[in-house]
C-alpha cells in the first residue's frame, strides 16, 4: 500500500527544517485547533489531518512568514472540513463562534501562555495534598471520573464538580500570580 | 455574591463541563451564546483551555510521547510508524536528538520562562507593608507547612511586626531581637508588634528567654505571659482557651480583662507550676497538672539545609555543603569532608545526566560510566534512578550478581558501598538526595533501606518522607537534566549493574516539567546498630506505594561526631 510518509515529497534539507519549526509549534497548533474544537477525539484528529498536509505542503510555505500562523490557517481550514463531514455528530460551536473564537485565539501573545504556564506550576503547589492527588489521577494518569468514583466510593459528579472547582482554583491563583508580578493579564 | 462573581461562575461551570466533556445541549448553547457576544469570556475561555491543556502536559512525562512525533502515528499503525521514523531519515537518532532538543526547549520554556530565579512566588502572600519593621527572623524550620494566605519563610526570612502568619503543620524556630527563641508547632496563628512580642492566636509555642531577654511576652487571647527569664510553653486552643507550662525561672500570666468588672490578679507561676485559662460566663483560672512535655526544646534532628553552586538559570547544580543537626547540634558538612560511595548493584530503569544529555556510555570514554553519575560527582541533576522495589521490606540478604542469573535473579533495586565504614553516631549517619519532580509527591517518594552486609540482627527501615520535602522552604529548584530510559524493555528495565553499563538507552530526553532536590537524614540506629557500629553499605528499594519511584542523585556518609569505629 502506497504510503506518502514512506515516500516523503520533501528534500532531506526541508524535512529537517520542518521538523524544527513543527516541534517548535505543535502545542501551539493543537491549542489552536483544541479552542475552536473543544473535544479531545475531534481535536485530536484534526490535529492529525493538519500534521500531514502541514508535512506534504511545506514546500509552499514562505518561511519569511510566521509558521504558526501559516499553520493556523490550515488548522482552521481542517476544522471547518471535519465539521463539514462529522454532520455535527457532536455539539460544536456554529460557524460565526468558531470564526471569532479562531480570529482571537491565533492572535494571542505566546509569551503571555508561557508566563500563564510557569504560574501554573507555581499554584499546583498550593494546591492540597487531595486535590494534586486527584489531577495527578485525572490528567497523569489519565484515569477516567467513573472509574475513579468506584474506586473511591465518590459519586461522579462531586468528582467532576471538585476538578472544576480545582481549575477555577488555578485560575485565581494565575491570575494572582501575574498581577503580582506585574505582568496581568 | 454580586452579579457579576455569579455569571463569572456559571461561566467557568460551562468550561468545566466543556472540558470534562459532560456539557449538556442547553449548556453549550449557553455557552455559545455567551462566547458570541463577550470578549472578556472568551478571554476566560481561551485562558481555561490553555490550563487545561498545561495539566496533560506538565504531568505528561513520558519519554517517548516528548519526542513523538504524531505525523507517523496518524498514518501507520504503530509498528510501521517505527520504521517511519528508521526508514525515512539516514541519521534517525542524530534527528530524534534534534527534534527532542527542539521540541523540550520550547516546550520547557513554556514552564521556565519569567520564573523567578530563585524563590518561588508565594501568591498567597498578603502584600507587603511598606515600612517592614523586623522583629525577630527565622532560624530553623522542621517540616513546616504555611497555611494558605501567609508569606512564606525560610531559613534567615524576616518576621515583619504587624504581619500575621499561620503554619498548618510542621516547626518555626525563631529569635526575636531582645534574645528570646521561639518555637512554634503548627497548626499555629502568630504576630508579632515588636522585638519583645508574640501573639500566639492559636497553636503551641516553646520560649527560651535568656539572660537579657527578660519581659518577653506572649499574648494569647485570654492573657499576657511576661517572662522573667525562664522557659515555659503557651497552649492556644482554637477557642483561645490558654495553657501555661513553666519550665524554669518565673513567668507573670496577666489575664487580661474581659469585661470592666474583672478582678482577676496576676499570678506568677515559677517552675513545674501550669495554668489554664478559660472562659465561661467571664474568665476562668485553673492550676492544672504540670506537663514537661509540653515543651519543646528543640527541633529534631534533621537534614536542615544544603548549598549548591547555580548554574545557569540560578538553580541549584552541584552539592556544596549541607547542614545536618545531629544530636540537638546543627553541623555543617562540606561535601569534600562527606564518605563517598561505590554503586555495586542496580536493577532498575533509568539515569539522569546534566542538560546537554551525554549518555557516558557514549560519549567515546571508556573511563567515564553511568554508575559514576551517582558515586563519583556531586550533581544533584544526575544519578541512577528508578530502582525497582518491592511492597515490603526486604527480609534476607540481596541478590546481587554482577551478571544477573536468570535462574536466580537479582534482587529489585540498588546498593552501595561506603568509601569507609560509616559510625552510628547521634542523630542522622547518612544523608540521601533525591530530585522529585514538582507534581509528584509533596512528601518525596517512600522507600526501604536495608544494612549491608545484612544480618539476621539488622532490619530495613522504611522512609515515609524527606527532612527537606517539596513544600519545605529549604528545597532547591534545579537546573534543567535529561533522563534516559533503557531501550531493552522499559517495563522490565534492566537486572545488574553490568547490564548498568551495557544496556542501550533511548538517547535521553530533557525534562520538561522542573524538579527540586529532596534530602533525608538515615540514622543507622533505625536499621539496628548500635551507637558506635559501623555499617559498610545500604540496600535501596522503592517503596512502591504510589506510581513515582525514588530518584537518588546523591548519597553519602557523615564523619563521627564522637564514636570511634567499632
Amino acid at each position: 500500500m502506497s504510503n506518502d510518509l514512506e515516500h516523503p515529497a520533501l528534500p532531506d534539507d526541508l524535512q529537517v527544517k520542518f521538523l524544527h519549526v513543527f516541534t517548535q509549534h505543535r502545542n501551539q497548533i493543537y491549542s489552536y485547533i483544541y479552542s475552536i474544537l473543544p473535544n479531545r477525539d475531534d481535536a485530536e484528529d484534526v490535529f492529525q489531518r493538519t500534521s500531514l498536509i502541514l508535512w506534504k505542503k511545506f514546500s509552499d510555505y514562505d518561511d519569511s512568514s510566521s509558521f504558526f500562523s501559516w499553520a493556523c490557517g490550515v488548522a482552521f481550514y481542517e476544522v471547518k472540513n471535519f465539521i463539514r463531514v462529522a454532520q455535527r455528530k457532536r455539539l460544536q460551536f456554529r460557524d460565526d463562534v468558531i470564526q471569532q473564537l479562531a480570529d482571537e485565539r491565533a492572535g494571542i501573545s505566546q509569551l503571555k501562555l508561557n508566563q500563564r504556564a510557569a504560574a501554573l506550576q507555581d499554584c499546583i503547589q498550593k494546591l492540597r495534598e487531595k486535590d494534586r492527588k486527584l489531577i495527578d489521577q485525572v490528567y497523569r494518569d489519565q484515569m477516567p471520573v467513573k472509574e475513579l468514583a468506584e474506586t473511591t466510593g465518590a459519586a461522579v459528579q462531586t468528582l467532576y464538580n471538585r476538578l472544576n472547582q480545582i481549575r477555577h482554583q488555578l485560575t485565581h491563583c494565575i491570575e494572582r500570580t501575574l498581577s503580582y508580578t506585574g505582568e496581568g493579564k | 455574591m454580586n452579579q457579576q462573581n455569579n455569571q463569572k461562575e456559571i461561566l467557568f461551570d460551562l468550561f468545566g463541563a466543556l472540558c470534562n466533556e459532560t456539557i449538556t445541549p442547553e449548556q453549550h448553547q449557553t455557552l455559545e451564546n455567551i462566547l458570541a457576544e463577550d470578549a472578556e469570556a472568551r478571554q476566560d475561555y481561551f485562558d481555561y483551555l490553555e490550563l487545561h491543556l498545561n495539566l496533560e502536559r506538565m504531568h505528561d512525562e513520558r519519554p517517548e510521547t516528548a519526542i513523538d512525533f504524531h505525523l507517523p502515528v496518524y498514518a501507520k499503525p504503530a509498528s510501521q510508524a517505527k520504521a517511519f521514523s528508521g526508514k525515512t531519515f539516514n541519521s534517525p537518532q542524530a534527528l530524534w536528538l534534534l527534534v527532542t532538543a527542539i521540541c523540550v526547549t520550547v516546550v520547557g520554556g513554556m514552564f521556565f520562562l519569567n520564573q523567578a530565579p530563585s524563590t518561588p512566588l508565594q501568591i498567597s502572600q498578603r502584600i507587603t507593608p511598606k515600612n517592614n519593621i523586623a522583629v525577630a527572623k527565622v532560624t530553623q524550620t522542621a517540616a513546616v507547612r504555611f497555611a494558605e494566605c501567609s508569606p512564606f519563610l525560610k531559613v534567615g526570612s524576616p518576621i515583619d511586626a504587624y504581619q500575621e502568619y499561620a503554619i498548618s503543620a510542621g516547626q518555626l524556630q525563631l529569635i526575636f531581637s531582645n534574645g528570646a527563641e521561639v518555637i512554634l508547632t503548627g497548626p499555629a496563628v502568630f504576630e508579632s508588634e515588636g522585638g519583645d512580642h508574640l501573639a500566639v492566636r492559636y497553636g503551641s509555642c516553646s520560649v527560651f528567654a535568656p539572660d537579657g531577654a527578660e519581659g518577653f511576652t506572649v499574648e494569647t487571647p485570654l492573657s499576657n505571659v511576661v517572662d522573667y527569664g525562664t522557659r515555659f510553653s503557651v497552649n492556644v486552643t482554637e477557642a483561645g482557651n490558654t495553657d501555661v507550662q513553666v519550665i524554669e525561672g518565673e513567668t507573670d500570666v496577666r489575664p487580661i480583662k474581659l469585661d470592666g468588672d474583672s478582678v482577676i490578679k496576676t499570678k506568677r507561676l515559677t517552675k513545674g507550676m501550669a495554668q489554664r485559662l478559660t472562659t465561661n460566663n467571664g474568665l476562668v483560672v485553673d492550676e492544672i497538672p504540670f506537663d514537661r512535655a509540653q515543651y519543646v526544646s528543640g527541633l529534631p534532628d534533621r537534614v536542615i539545609s544544603y548549598t549548591t553552586t547555580l548554574g545557569p538559570r540560578q538553580r541549584a547544580e552541584d552539592l556544596t555543603s549541607v547542614t545536618i543537626q545531629r544530636g540537638g547540634t546543627p553541623r555543617e558538612y562540606a561535601v569534600e569532608d562527606l564518605i563517598g560511595i561505590e554503586l555495586t548493584h542496580y536493577k532498575g530503569r533509568s539515569f539522569l545526566t546534566r542538560d546537554g544529555g551525554v549518555d557516558p556510555a557514549t560519549d567515546g570514554n571508556p573511563l567515564t560510566l553511568r554508575r559514576h553519575l551517582l558515586d563519583q560527582d556531586r550533581s544533584l541533576l544526575t544519578g541512577v534512578v528508578n530502582p525497582f522495589g518491592s511492597e515490603t521490606p526486604l527480609t534476607e540478604p540481596p541478590v546481587m550478581n554482577e551478571v544477573e542469573d536468570p535462574n536466580q535473579p537479582n534482587t529489585p533495586g540498588m546498593a552501595i558501598r561506603f568509601r569507609e565504614p560509616v559510625v552510628n553516631d547521634v542523630g542522622p549517619d547518612i544523608v540521601l538526595f533525591d530530585l522529585q519532580v514538582i507534581v509528584h509527591a509533596t512528601t518525596g517518594d517512600a522507600f526501604y533501606v536495608t544494612p549491608l552486609p545484612f544480618t539476621s540482627k539488622l532490619k530495613t527501615h522504611k522512609i515515609n518522607q524527606f527532612d527537606i520535602d517539596l513544600a519545605s522552604p529549604e528545597a532547591k529548584p534545579l537546573e534543567k537534566f535529561w533522563l534516559h530510559i533503557f531501550n531493552k524493555n522499559q517495563q522490565a528495565g534492566i537486572g545488574s549493574r553490568s547490564e548498568l553499563e551495557t544496556a542501550s538507552g533511548n538517547g535521553g530526553n530533557l525534562h520538561i516539567v522542573g524538579a527540586k532536590a529532596l534530602a533525608v537524614g538515615i540514622d543507622l540506629s533505625d536499621l539496628g546498630f548500635a551507637e558506635g557500629e559501623t555499617v559498610e553499605g545500604l540496600f535501596i528499594q522503592d517503596a512502591q506505594d504510589n506510581a513515582d519511584v525514588i530518584d537518588p542523585v546523591f548519597i553519602a556518609g557523615l564523619p563521627p561526631v564522637k564514636h570511634s569505629k567499632k
